[in-house]
């Protein structure tokens, strides 16, 4: 069956199969390269997207649920200038987020950081969740998303 | 790997036309539980499927003085900011069902409407009088939610049913004790959760259910109507005898562990005891 749905802002025409999984036709048919099924169970984050803005593990969504809906992976954002401020705060005093969690954790950042002025800390908490990150303390994640915030509010301000 | 003919149905009437043309349609709303329990790469389904995530008839959420009533495709991140999810142990239990992720797309029908067991929220509905509203082409049903239960408290989902809408009176909760009991609930787990509700006025219980379910679902009628008909706070006397009740009610269950369970019910029932004061 043919199906179209918006991914990172254009209009995907695709072919799926009641059997198919969504993270197999963002893989496959749309050549989205920074996702992966790692555990098909909806547990590492490696799958993570956001589907109406918010996150959803694509690897327990059976494709047929992408039709009209609207999809964005971290291909989405890695150009803009809120990834640069939410990366280089991520990563300010030598934290490393493990190479397998950093896409998920990324795209969480950025769902908070366009979402809401101003995250509650249980909520930052449970979307890191998510994709919970050994190396990534949640307060650690919770202030780089606060501070992402607060550059881009201090930019908007300034003429 | 079976393939199945997938329909997507505009509104209501195009679904219930469909069931009631094809019988065997399997409904699919979030379609974690499927994703989630099959370990293959490919997913199997019955051989016609219909995907209702879309309808606005099951995907409202409508308020009156008297009810809340959503849709049964509405995805339990959209009810967390609704009676009764808004308050912050009904919020909490609701956090317990899985991460954001899947919340963000699974839904309370297919939440309540599993086969295998009653999962995490069905003892708090349960304890809230949930009404299910369930329609077919030609006609509309309303039941209590304790109609998914069969007599030995096994689940008992008829899935050629289609669950439409869940109604909760509102009603204020000022006790509301809920405990989770053994290991994971989802999808086969040993896990059950107790919750139970009161309504306390200053000298008496207005409303009182205790509720345990998982593997099976368990209730004692006559302990909550002795509560019920008994003076607020509960004379020790009569606190005794509700125990020995509920004692006895799960001996003959012959499910439930009484030894486990027994004191859990005394901490509930002494939780109610100092709710209004």
């Amino acid at each position: 069956m043919n199906i179209e749905f918006n991914l990172n802002g254009s209009t995907q025409k695709v072919s799926i199969t009641s059997a198919e999984r969504a993270l197999d036709v963002l893989v496959r048919q749309c050549n989205i390269k920074s996702l992966s099924g790692a555990c098909l169970e909806g547990q590492c984050g490696s799958c993570l997207i956001l589907i109406d803005d918010r996150p959803a593990y694509s690897c327990i969504m059976p494709a047929l649920l992408l039709r009209d809906r609207r999809v964005e992976t971290i291909e989405n954002f890695t150009k803009t200038r809120e990834y640069s401020l939410l990366y280089s705060e991520i990563n300010k005093g030598g934290t490393a987020v493990c190479s397998s969690r950093q896409n998920a954790i990324m795209l969480m950042g950025m769902a908070l950081v366009r979402r809401t002025l101003a995250p509650a800390q249980d909520e930052i908490f449970s979307t890191l969740a998510n994709a919970y990150c050994d190396c990534l303390a949640p307060e650690d994640f919770a202030n780089a998303v606060l501070n992402t915030i607060q550059h881009l509010a201090t930019a908007r301000k300034t003429p | 790997m079976t393939l199945s003919e997938i329909h997507y149905p505009h509104n209501l009437q195009e679904l219930l036309l469909l069931l009631e043309r094809e019988k065997k349609v399997q409904i699919i709303a979030g379609g974690t539980t499927f994703g989630y329990i099959q370990a293959s790469r490919y997913l199997s389904f019955e051989p016609s499927i219909a995907y209702i995530q879309h309808i606005p008839e099951l995907t409202s959420i409508h308020k009156t003085e008297r009810m809340i009533s959503f849709g049964a495709a509405c995805t339990l991140s959209e009810l967390e900011h609704v009676y009764p999810f808004e308050h912050k142990q009904t919020k909490e239990l609701m956090h317990t069902i899985a991460t954001s992720a899947v919340r963000n797309i699974a839904t309370i029908g297919g939440h309540l409407m599993y086969e295998k067991r009653f999962l995490t929220l069905w003892a708090l509905l349960a304890c809230l009088d949930a009404e299910l509203e369930f329609k077919a082409f030609s006609k509309t049903s309303s039941k209590n939610i304790w109609y998914l239960a069969n007599e030995s408290g096994l689940p008992a989902i008829e899935s050629d049913k289609l669950l439409t809408r869940i109604r909760i009176p509102l009603q204020s909760i000022d006790h509301l004790f809920i405990k989770r009991i053994g290991g994971s609930i989802f999808p086969d787990g040993d896990g059950a959760y107790l919750v139970s509700a009161a309504t306390v006025d200053r000298s008496s219980i207005a409303n009182f259910k205790l509720v345990i379910a998982g593997a099976r679902a368990y209730r004692d009628y006559d302990a909550e109507q002795r509560i019920i008909s008994a003076p607020y706070p509960l004379p020790t006397k009569i606190l005794q005898n509700v125990l020995r009740m509920y004692a006895e009610s799960l001996r003959k269950s012959n499910f439930w562990n009484v030894e486990l369970l027994l004191p859990l019910i005394s901490q509930a029932l002494e939780d109610m005891q100092r709710s209004n004061r």
